[in-house]
């Protein structure tokens, strides 16, 4: 046999804990799904069918739409205070490329990477990529950040990761949280990936507070963002990065190699999206919310389930009370009618969970936790 | 904790240290300035058709955004139809008969170029680069961690890489051969008795090809694009050929690229790409859709017009003293030799370097080439004929009339 894939690729097939993703037998009701179950706005598709017509169809700017970054520029100064522009900002081959070029950018084999968890799994595999070394820090039980298991990772640590609100568990870190981090983290050179990509989706009209605007982050911040969650705009890849500007020269260096520029005519798009902002969203918001409300009201009353009540996000994760290994639990729903991810998936104290995505009808919702309510019923 | 903490934001990986600011870019944004600021600046930096996407692909794209389902993912690796499509359309173009499972649609032909790369390559394993190459491939090479090889070509044989230059560049590390053809930047077109012998000597020594066939449409004069595993089979074993629809019916903006490879490394790049950035956009891949589905018509238009240009072009530049450019027999690039001119004075200066020279270029005479230096061969220029006929001949008469001052 000619070909051995590389070391590289070797590590982050062995370590991932992503699923192959298998498929799924007819008739399943999945509540596994990681996107929103919304088209993308009417402005936002109109703003592409323009951009096409226009013709925004030749190579765009290597670091993103100039328009696109000046405005990004201008929303994440504002925020923050600090003076951000277009060369701060990276658009990015969705949130992904971002996180993926930002961690090849700047951690060295053999770097520790601290990943609070349970969190999304992509950072895990960014950092086999690059040869660094995942350092798991289990949250509380309430999916706070656990500041002294934190304090002792955080040592000679080259990279935190952030996901914030986080997947899978709907936590929101909130303004304290972000300054306590950023205590710990004074006189240090360990870099902050805060990766936002649900900022807008955060409930009971509770304000959320980006790590942009915290003071003692903004030195070490490399803020990764999605238009996929709050804009419904997975399939159109668009995402960006905002840092100083030395820090976004160094990743820019990584995606343009990896990638080039991105799509010339969905920047077009992306932008309209950025002017009329998440209050274009605001019908997906209140119904994601009316559905987490319906999805808590269910858990609560199932006897092998429990959960936390999640302030951001489109997820619910919870804990069974089963002794069965995560695969099987999966493997039994499955079985039953509904998918759901494995929580061990987004690290090791998610054993004993599943997540469940409430981007989903609340038709499809109902059946599916029917679904789940009698496959631990008759575990 | 350290004793000494430089600021977080100073300090980025090694592999960083490797990349080079593509050299491309600097001429290319000086000149974007001048234009900005409203001077004539005649480009002929353009890596892209000058001609606009087919209304027949444009409209695809714009019903396809009529469709939510279009706003979703797609499998990581692109969308089963269009996978389907690609390799149908490679039977078609090439005659290398493959699967859709051995096509992986990626961020354009660069994405695909650093993914074979990152599949491939492990620390330290060396990559034969016959240059002047596009200045993308030894920075995807570093980026995986690769040595770029350069194997140096020159003007007096048109630019084609010989079996005995690559075996005297071949070492126990050599893993992978790069080849491009038609050339981006040289156009030069290997013939076939030369695409096999090279496709021979990879085969015999377990080197892998990466085979670049972006200009695949894109060849004049009777010159003939062949595939490498098409005329050496035994090598599609051992070889991953990258294409894409930017230069064939000019769709660069849209970023739609893909690989063809062994199935298992088609895989394990999927793999990769599933982890690094997810699917390519996925209106841009209905539209691609439309592309490779549809005829050859618009990149034979384009062709008869870069066929004119050309023709035009290396004239012109064979007439100017001190220049010297071989027939370009593909892609829409001429590559002159301007090293008959180091080391004379112009305009008050000494012309130490291809890139000194460019600069003077730009100032002197508001023409933006690319100097030599950003493919790996200084002493020449890049010029691309992708630009009107009226501004190509005022472009390259401005470049005679400066350059002939030289003494």
């Amino acid at each position: 046999m000619l070909f051995r894939q590389s070391q590289a690729i070797e590590r982050v097939a062995r370590a991932s804990l992503r699923p192959a993703g298998g498929l799924q037998p007819p008739g399943t009701v999945s509540l596994a799904q990681g996107e929103p179950d919304f088209p993308t706005p009417e402005p936002i598709v109109e703003a592409l069918e323009r951009a096409v017509r226009d013709g925004y169809t030749r190579y765009g700017d290597m670091d993103g739409d100039p328009e696109l970054r000046e405005t990004i520029a201008e929303n994440a100064a504002r925020l923050s205070g600090t003076p951000y522009t277009g060369r701060s900002v990276l658009v990015s081959h969705g949130g992904a490329a971002a996180i993926t070029a930002a961690i090849l950018a700047t951690v060295n084999p053999g770097d520790r990477v601290v990943l609070p968890e349970p969190t999304y799994s992509l950072y895990l595999d960014a950092v086999q990529l690059a040869g660094g070394q995942p350092v798991f820090v289990p949250n509380h039980a309430d999916h706070h950040l656990d500041f002294d298991r934190l304090q002792a990772a955080l040592d000679q640590a080259r990279m935190v990761v952030l996901c914030n609100p986080v997947n899978p568990t709907g936590a929101v870190f909130g303004r304290e949280e972000l300054q306590r981090l950023g205590e710990c983290l004074s006189g240090t050179d360990t870099l902050l990936l805060a990766d936002e990509a649900y900022a807008d989706i955060v409930y009971d009209g509770q304000p959320f507070t980006s790590s942009l605007e915290v003071d003692s982050l903004q030195e070490r911040l490399i803020y990764v963002q999605t238009m996929s969650k709050t804009y419904a705009m997975t399939g159109w890849r668009v995402g960006y990065v905002v840092a100083d500007e030395a820090i976004t020269a160094s990743i820019r260096h990584v995606h343009r190699t990896m990638n080039s520029s991105i799509n010339a005519a969905v920047q077009r798009a992306a932008l309209e999206a950025i002017r009329l902002g998440p209050d274009l969203a605001a019908p997906m918001l209140a119904a994601y919310q009316e559905r987490r409300d319906y999805v808590m009201a269910r858990i609560d009353k199932m006897e092998r389930l429990e959960a936390h009540q999640p302030d951001g996000a489109f997820y619910v994760f919870a804990r069974h009370f089963s002794d069965l290994p995560a695969s099987q639990v999966i493997e039994r729903l499955l079985a039953g009618g509904v998918a759901v991810r494995s929580g061990p998936e987004f690290g090791p104290s998610g054993e004993g969970h599943i997540r469940l995505s409430y981007a989903a009808s609340l038709e499809k919702l109902e059946e599916g936790l029917n679904r789940i309510e009698a496959v631990f019923d008759g575990l | 904790m350290t004793e000494t903490v430089s600021a977080p934001s100073r300090r980025v990986s090694a592999r960083i240290g490797g990349i080079a600011e593509s050299a491309t870019l600097a001429v290319d944004a000086k000149a974007k300035a001048k234009k900005a600021a409203g001077e004539d600046v005649v480009g002929f930096g353009a890596g892209e058709p000058d001609f606009p996407t087919p209304a027949a692909i444009v409209a695809a794209a714009v019903a396809a955004c009529a469709d939510p389902k279009n706003h979703r993912y797609t499998p990581a690796g692109g969308l089963p139809e269009l996978k389907e499509a690609i390799a149908v359309k490679t039977r078609r173009d090439s005659g290398y008969a493959v699967t859709a499972g051995q096509v992986l649609v990626t961020n354009g032909g660069k994405q695909a170029v650093y993914e074979a790369f990152a599949t491939l390559l492990d620390p330290g394993d060396e990559v034969l680069l016959p240059a002047p190459y596009w200045t993308t491939y030894p920075e995807a090479v570093k980026l995986a961690g690769g040595v770029p090889v350069d194997v140096v070509t020159t003007e007096d044989q048109g630019y084609r890489v010989t079996v005995e230059q690559l075996e005297a560049a071949r070492t126990e590390r050599t893993k992978v051969l790069l080849w491009c053809s038609p050339s981006n930047p040289t156009g030069a077109v290997a013939s076939p008795q030369e695409v096999e012998a090279i496709g021979r000597w990879a085969l015999e020594h377990g080197i892998w090809v990466l085979a670049d066939e972006i200009y695949e449409h894109l060849v004049y004069g009777g010159a003939e694009h062949v595939s490498m595993p098409v005329v050496v089979p035994e090598l599609a074993d051992q070889c991953v050929v990258v294409n894409g629809v930017a230069k064939t019916y000019a769709m660069t903006g849209w970023r739609v690229g893909w690989l063809i490879g062994p199935v298992d490394v088609v895989k394990a790049a999927t793999n990769l790409q599933s982890h690094a950035t997810s699917n390519v956009s996925n209106v841009s891949q209905v539209a691609a859709l439309a592309a490779v589905s549809g005829d050859l018509e618009a990149v034979a238009q384009m062709r008869a017009a870069f066929d004119r240009r050309r023709q035009t072009m290396v004239r012109m530049l064979n007439e100017i003293p001190g220049v010297d450019c071989p027939e370009p027999h593909g892609a829409f690039y001429c590559y002159p030799s301007v090293r008959a001119l180091l080391g004379k004075t112009l305009r008050g200066h000494r012309i130490e370097s291809s890139a000194q020279l460019a600069e003077l270029v730009l100032e002197e005479a508001g023409v933006a080439v690319v100097p030599g230096e950003a493919f790996g061969t200084p002493g020449y220029f890049r010029l691309s004929y992708a630009l009107g006929d009226a501004d190509l001949e005022k472009g390259v008469t401005r470049l005679k009339e400066l350059l002939s001052e030289a003494a």
